[in-house]
């Protein structure tokens, strides 16, 4: 890497750099909205930390249940569209290979096999 | 004596060793993503609330308040991110992006946890023995566009967090219920189908590897070709999870970092030309193609 890449990266690393104070700055401003951002984001997280200890204090077994339930219908709906998929891609693969002279010639040798019977 | 053992004494006698380095580079990324993803992933929560080690999260479901954001919560609510930050998180975060200039797209390739779960897919597809799909010429255009779709809602957090396939595939192995959203549900269930049928298919979409692969031609970590050696084999475009044509085309230009290239090195693992491909870090080769024998 020569002395302009080097430039580059600083350049771009300036620039997003003040790209990101600049956003602070803005959001800075708009005080009211930061602090209840800021109020928010921390609620969020006392709540998830209160959630995550509420559920380690049940920990019960309709909550395993439900990831269990969650895990599988993820897997069921990814297993069906990973079978529609291979399907649809089977249906393109044939429409495609159709026209190979492969084919062609078995469709011949088929007919011909026809014909000697 | 059989025929193989025959030809190695045989190139033992002509001084040539027979270098077995087929897929030896992906079980290494195998073993770094098993590794890291237990270690930022699930270490960072278990360690971030037994002690005061604070280090970045990748993953969205274990985000605590003792913990730093994940990157893509960090995207979106940044500015959130940075004024609840303090000391050690703000040195972590600086390192984080230090680390983006530095390795680039290397965090998709190995420190990824979804890649780890789509790597796991696939590995699940080949013992199964299916066939994998291949998007054609058309299907690319419709992914690139969703691609800059998804950043777009990012970016500017339009429903992304309530949608994110991730979430509802990572929260589930961490133990956690995602609650119920039936169109989570179902994105997720077709995101997993995808990824089973067509290796790193999320890779194609993901927002995060797109805004991380802007900083890929600036990056220290570059993938170069030297083309007077390559014999046009293909075997490098042919193995890409990203279907990057450009590795296999370009001739003159030594560099063939690409944008949505993620750094899996399986271009370098396919080449079975002696240095025509190489990883290098700030000018440095790290890696080679080597020729087998």
């Amino acid at each position: 890497m020569g002395r302009k890449g080097i430039r580059k990266i600083i350049l771009v690393g300036i620039l997003l750099g003040s790209l990101w104070i600049a956003s602070f700055v803005v959001s800075a401003g708009n005080g009211t909205s930061n602090s209840n951002n800021v109020q928010n984001a921390l609620e969020e997280s006392a709540g998830k930390t209160e959630t995550n200890h509420k559920s380690k204090e049940t920990s019960s077994e309709a909550d395993s249940k439900e990831v269990i339930l969650s895990l599988v219908a993820i897997a069921g709906v990814g297993g069906a569209v990973a079978v529609l998929l291979s399907i649809m891609y089977k249906i393109y693969l044939a429409k495609k290979v159709n026209a190979m002279p492969v084919l062609y010639l078995k469709q011949k040798e088929t007919t011909f096999d026809e014909h000697k019977k | 004596m059989s025929i193989k053992s025959e030809a190695a004494v045989t190139m033992k006698k002509s001084g040539i060793t027979q270098k077995i380095r087929k897929n030896r580079l992906q079980k290494i990324r195998t073993l770094v993503q098993i590794l890291v993803t237990f270690i930022f992933s699930y270490g960072a929560f278990v360690w971030g609330e037994s002690s005061n080690i604070y280090v970045p999260v990748f993953q969205c479901s274990l985000i605590s308040s003792k913990t730093v954001s994940g990157i893509c919560k960090t995207l979106t609510k940044g500015t959130v991110a940075f004024s609840r930050m303090q000391g050690s998180q703000i040195l972590y975060l600086v390192l984080m992006l230090l680390s983006l200039f530095l390795l680039g797209k290397i965090w998709c390739g190995f420190l990824c946890p979804f890649g780890l779960f789509q790597d796991v897919l696939t590995f699940i597809r080949k013992k199964w023995k299916i066939h994998p799909i291949i998007i054609g010429r058309s299907g690319r255009i419709i992914y690139q566009l969703l691609k800059w779709i998804l950043v777009l809602c990012l970016l500017f957090g339009i429903g992304f967090c309530s949608l994110c396939p991730v979430k509802y595939i990572m929260f589930p192995f961490a133990g956690l219920f995602p609650g119920f959203n039936l169109a989570g549900f179902i994105i997720a269930g077709i995101v997993v189908g995808f990824c089973f049928m067509k290796e790193s298919a999320f890779c194609l979409i993901c927002p995060l590897g797109t805004i991380m692969g802007l900083l890929n031609r600036f990056t220290a970590v570059k993938i170069k070709k030297r083309g007077e050696g390559c014999t046009h084999c293909r075997a490098c475009t042919e193995v890409c999870p990203m279907y990057i044509d450009e590795i296999y085309q370009v001739r003159n230009n030594p560099d063939v970092t690409h944008p949505d290239c993620i750094y899996c090195l399986k271009c370098i693992d396919a080449c079975p030309e002696e240095k025509v491909l190489a990883v290098t870090f700030f000018g440095k080769t790290i890696i080679n193609s080597k020729r087998e024998y």
